[in-house]
């Protein structure tokens, strides 16, 4: 206990002792919430923007870490510790003469998955790639990513640590494509389909064991040849996507093939399914790439002779007008304009927020260049109080039904716009009649119009639960009001799917030109 | 890393235009490190398994590992990745499988390049910091050192050894600063560099280091590596959307850190080849090896594909190129550049024109070489052995074969082209003399020239390993 008592003031005397003109930095590394200890964790302090001075501990079975004797400076800290990050940004510690600063560091654990993947006969899959998939907001989409990845061993073992707590999906796939032995990609427990996966819930400081995959088929071979014109050379990657995706999934390794000394190809390891197969010419255009596509159906058995043909993507050349109830049109100023359109397909390409097109003074506006795949005009009010009312594409209905260029042809788009939107204005209550700050309000439109999911329109509620939604297109709607709480995000509240169940709790409303509208809204619950 | 990883990534981004468009249009695609470079056999059942721990003994996850068997081209010994590339689980295991009965060295690696295919939304890779805060975790060979001549290989036969803990290397940090100067504007978007360092001590095409280095201003970067004073070759890649521009240049590091380097690089050409042998072609990969000093300059490689047609990306230059995965008994015979017959192990790919081709002969006519070697009375594995022309056994860059005994001291070397041969055998430590010619040129000269004419074989037995 002396011996003890000693040592500790032994340690502690530097610290103690002004006149040696060093500080010191003491600290404790935990756990967020609960606070037990960790140790092992390395931690490294630095004075910042300089290497004069860096050292380095390790925290002891209490968590606990010292730097004794440093010069008075701005520290940085850097830390490590396997199963766990930092649960926030680490401070930076100013050390003075002679003074003993105290740290608490905490950080969050992390979960584990771990499992073995089968083929088909049952034998161990070695040198499979496992990916822990998790859905996460894409422009507008939720969908399947993936978060962090492992290969099995030859014994068909994977682990795969530092997880966050969350739901994850469990998918197989061939670490490369281009292997013989090639197979589709297969999700925990045993399907190709990701909607007939199953989740996993990992939670704080636990290993999930045992997530068996089994692949239930090899898939067939896809075989076909690229056509092209005279002289062009220019490489194509193929790719297969699914053609209605049940789940958003991000590909797996898309680049099926990519030989740029022949057009013959052969694609391995297909699940049946309806896909499109993607030849991608171009990678990084305006429009997130070049590509033409063709439909296969694929079963049972291989696929020969497929063909696709590289032909220029298509182009669209359009005009904006204004609507007859339009007012004041001759002082809008067209160069100011800018159209957003969007993609809802599965195409090659990261899902964006989509590509703006700009209008030029003369009301025209071009895109060239532009792969097939259906596209709808987002943002519907463009600046003040104009909106879009109606698009046509090549003389047909496009608002709600959307539009997609074919390829090696000029399209034609008509954009009319009108500035004889109306108001809806209101209060937001909860079921006590109490009103509702932040309350949010989602405008669902006429059933004929929900095609385009981008026509749902949506607001929030201010003081006193008072809200307004201005330049909305005259017609019906339904409104549909909504709590302020964590889960009703903005990807959720602009999901169509998800408002039509809420649908039956909210009021229709009529919405005339230049009219303003009072509407009380009660919350769902 | 090295390895899978970083050969192929580096051939992957070096060899192909391509993989640009495909890492940015498709998020997950190919990747460096996605592809093998060549199809791996499935079958061999030997396994290498053991354990990363850093300076602490604490277990070290996310350390890229693989298997090299020693190989020998054009005089200089070089790494083969043999079997799977592993990366270290959380408890800092490793399995490495797919692997042929021979002797392996095990190289971990603790910054791997990241691989395009993996998802990068993970939260970080733990950063593991050696208890020397001005040092960094370094490429380790088995059983735990920085220096390729003082690892160990591993004997594997069929069934798993167990090298236990690897224990990583940390070196003195250094900040390597580049400055990279373009020879021609790049057109399009360039989404990234990766410089690659290569040391004087190892004349293998394993780099010491590959990695994408921190940005610091236009065109200036910066990279953070242990190293020990010592002379170095950085190749810079930058890649772009219209193809990728490459160079490189040696430096040297003493107890500081070097005055900041300028790189320059220039766009590579390609150059469209056609393998002509009959038969299976695949699995094949074309090694393009800068000559006559392979350590400087940038090397490349590609893989042939089953129409025997391939795309090689290359600087201008000269090259000694060698084609791997041939079937046995066949051999590179010949090479036809622009229609002109050219020696394979001497071609000048020349800036000027704007497409380039080359044809490579493989013939099945040579002879057959084997035999046994003996070190003290002892069949000796792993042993070097060289088969030299008798024309040209000074320098051995030329068309000498290399091969290495298996564990009971006995080779062949098949399909070997007519001509007049003596045998070489060395210890493979022994392999910084096979540099030097006048030592070469005296081994040649106590050895027995026989002749190798189409279908003959020779059976040679007791080849003695000359004394240390």
């Amino acid at each position: 206990m002396i011996v003890a008592f000693f040592a500790l003031l032994f340690a502690m005397a530097p610290v103690q002792t002004p006149a040696t003109g060093a500080g010191a930095i003491e600290g404790t590394v935990c756990e967020t919430q609960t606070c037990r200890p960790i140790s092992g964790a390395r931690v490294v302090v630095s004075v910042i923007g300089s290497a004069a001075v860096r050292r380095t501990a390790v925290t002891d079975i209490g968590g606990g870490f010292r730097f004794l004797q440093l010069p008075p400076g701005r520290y940085g800290l850097r830390l490590e510790a396997d199963d766990y990050t930092a649960a926030d940004i680490l401070p930076v510690i100013t050390v003075t003469d002679g003074a003993l600063q105290t740290v608490k560091i905490e950080m969050l654990a992390q979960g584990t998955i771990s499992g073995r993947a089968y083929d088909v006969n049952g034998e161990p899959l070695a040198g499979a790639r496992v990916d822990a998939m998790a859905f996460r907001t894409q422009g507008h989409y939720q969908m399947l990513m993936p978060v962090a990845s492992a290969d099995t061993d030859d014994r068909g073992e994977y682990r795969i640590p530092s997880l966050e707590p969350y739901e994850y999906y469990i998918r197989i796939s061939p670490a490369s494509q281009t292997v013989k032995d090639s197979y589709p990609a297969t999700w925990y427990p045993n399907v190709t389909d990701p909607a007939g996966a199953t989740h996993i819930d990992v939670t704080r400081g636990r290993e999930v064991s045992g997530i068996d995959t089994r692949l239930p088929s090899h898939g067939v071979k896809v075989r076909g040849r690229i056509m092209r014109p005279e002289k062009d050379r220019r490489p194509a990657v193929l790719t297969l996507l699914p053609r209605k995706p049940s789940i958003f999934v991000m590909p797996a390794i898309d680049a099926n093939t990519m030989d740029e000394t022949s057009d013959d190809f052969e694609l391995r390891g297909v699940a049946p399914g309806s896909y499109y197969l993607y030849a991608i010419t171009a990678g990084m255009t305006e429009h997130g790439g070049e590509w033409v596509r063709t439909p296969i159906e694929v079963g049972d058995k291989e696929v020969d002779d497929v063909t696709i043909t590289l032909i220029p993507a298509g182009s669209i050349k359009g005009r904006v007008t204004t609507a007859h109830d339009a007012s004041d049109a001759q002082n809008l100023d067209y160069s100011r304009l800018t159209l957003n359109a969007e993609s809802v397909e599965l195409v090659p390409g990261v899902p964006r927020d989509g590509f703006p097109i700009r209008v030029a003074a003369n009301a025209e506006f071009q895109v060239r260049r532009l792969s097939e795949r259906k596209l709808y005009l987002r943002d519907q009010i463009l600046q003040d109080t104009w909106f879009i009312s109606s698009v046509r594409f090549d003389g047909n209905e496009a608002l709600t039904g959307g539009f997609s260029t074919t390829p090696g042809k000029e399209s034609v788009l008509e954009v009319v716009i009108s500035n004889a939107g109306g108001t809806l204005t209101g209060i937001v209550k909860d079921a006590r009649n109490k009103p509702v700050p932040a309350g949010r309000i989602v405008l669902l439109p006429d059933r004929s119009l929900r095609t385009n999911p981008f026509l749902i329109r949506t607001g929030v509620a201010i003081e006193g639960g008072m809200f307004a939604i201005e330049v909305i297109p005259p017609g019906e709607y339904t409104a549909v009001a909504f709590p302020d709480r964590d889960e009703f995000t903005p990807a959720f509240l602009r999901d169509m799917k998800e408002m039509e169940r809420y649908e039956p709790l909210g009021q229709p409303v009529h919405i005339g030109p230049r009219e303003t509208t009072r509407l009380d809204l009660t919350v769902v619950e | 890393m090295i390895s899978t990883g970083i050969q192929s990534g580096l051939s992957k981004a070096v060899n192909s235009k391509f993989i640009c468009f495909i890492a940015i249009v498709i998020h997950s695609a190919v990747a460096w490190g996605a592809l093998p470079p060549q199809e791996t056999p499935r079958q061999p059942t030997g396994v290498i398994s053991g354990r990363v721990v850093d300076d602490d003994g604490r277990p070290m996850r996310g350390v890229q590992v693989q298997a090299f068997a020693a190989s020998y081209r054009h005089g200089r010994r070089d790494m083969e990745p043999r079997g799977n590339v592993a990366a270290t689980n959380d408890r800092g295991e490793f399995r490495l499988f797919w692997l042929e009965p021979a002797a392996y060295y095990v190289i971990a690696n603790p910054n791997p390049l990241p691989d395009l295919s993996r998802p990068q939304t993970a939260s970080l890779p733990v950063r593991y910091l050696p208890s020397d805060p001005d040092a960094s975790f370094v490429m380790t060979y088995f059983p735990g050192t920085w220096e390729v001549s003082r690892a160990e290989v591993v004997q594997v036969g069929h069934g798993e050894v167990n090298v236990r803990a690897i224990q990583m290397a940390a070196l003195p940090t250094r900040v390597i600063r580049l400055s990279v100067a373009y020879a021609k504007a790049v057109e399009g978007t360039s989404f990234g560099v990766l410089a690659t360092l290569r040391s004087e001590r190892d004349p293998s095409m394993v780099p010491i280091f590959a990695s994408a280095p921190r940005q610091t201003a236009r065109n200036e970067f910066e990279a953070r590596i242990g190293l020990m004073p010592g002379v170095y070759e950085v190749i810079v890649s930058v890649l772009t959307t219209n193809g990728t521009q490459i160079g490189s240049r040696t430096f040297s590091v003493d107890r500081t850190d070097p005055e900041p380097l300028i790189v320059p690089v220039s766009p590579t050409k390609s150059v469209e080849g056609q393998v002509v042998a009959e038969g299976n072609q695949a699995s094949m990969r074309v090694i393009a090896a800068p000559t006559p000093s392979p350590l400087i300059g940038v090397p490349a490689w590609t893989s042939v594909r089953s129409n025997g047609r391939f795309m090689l990306e290359v600087l201008p230059g000269t090259y000694a190129l060698t084609v791997e995965g041939l079937q046995q008994d066949d051999y590179l015979a010949e090479a036809e550049f622009h229609g002109k017959p050219t020696s394979p192990s001497f071609i000048e790919f020349l800036s000027d024109a704007d497409s380039l081709s080359l044809k490579l002969s493989i013939k099945k006519d040579g002879g057959r070489v084997g035999g046994v070697v003996m070190d003290a009375n002892q069949p000796r594995a792993g042993a070097i052995v060289v088969l030299a022309p008798v024309e040209d056994s000074g320098t051995l860059e030329q068309s000498a074969r290399f091969t290495v005994t298996n564990l009971q001291g006995e080779f062949e070397i098949r399909g070997v082209a007519l001509g007049q041969y003596v045998t070489i055998a060395f210890d493979d430590s022994q392999w910084e003399r096979l540099r030097d010619p006048a030592f070469v040129k005296s081994l040649a000269a106590d050895g027995t020239a026989f002749t190798v004419t189409s279908g003959s074989r020779h059976d040679l037995r007791l080849i003695r390993i000359p004394k240390r």
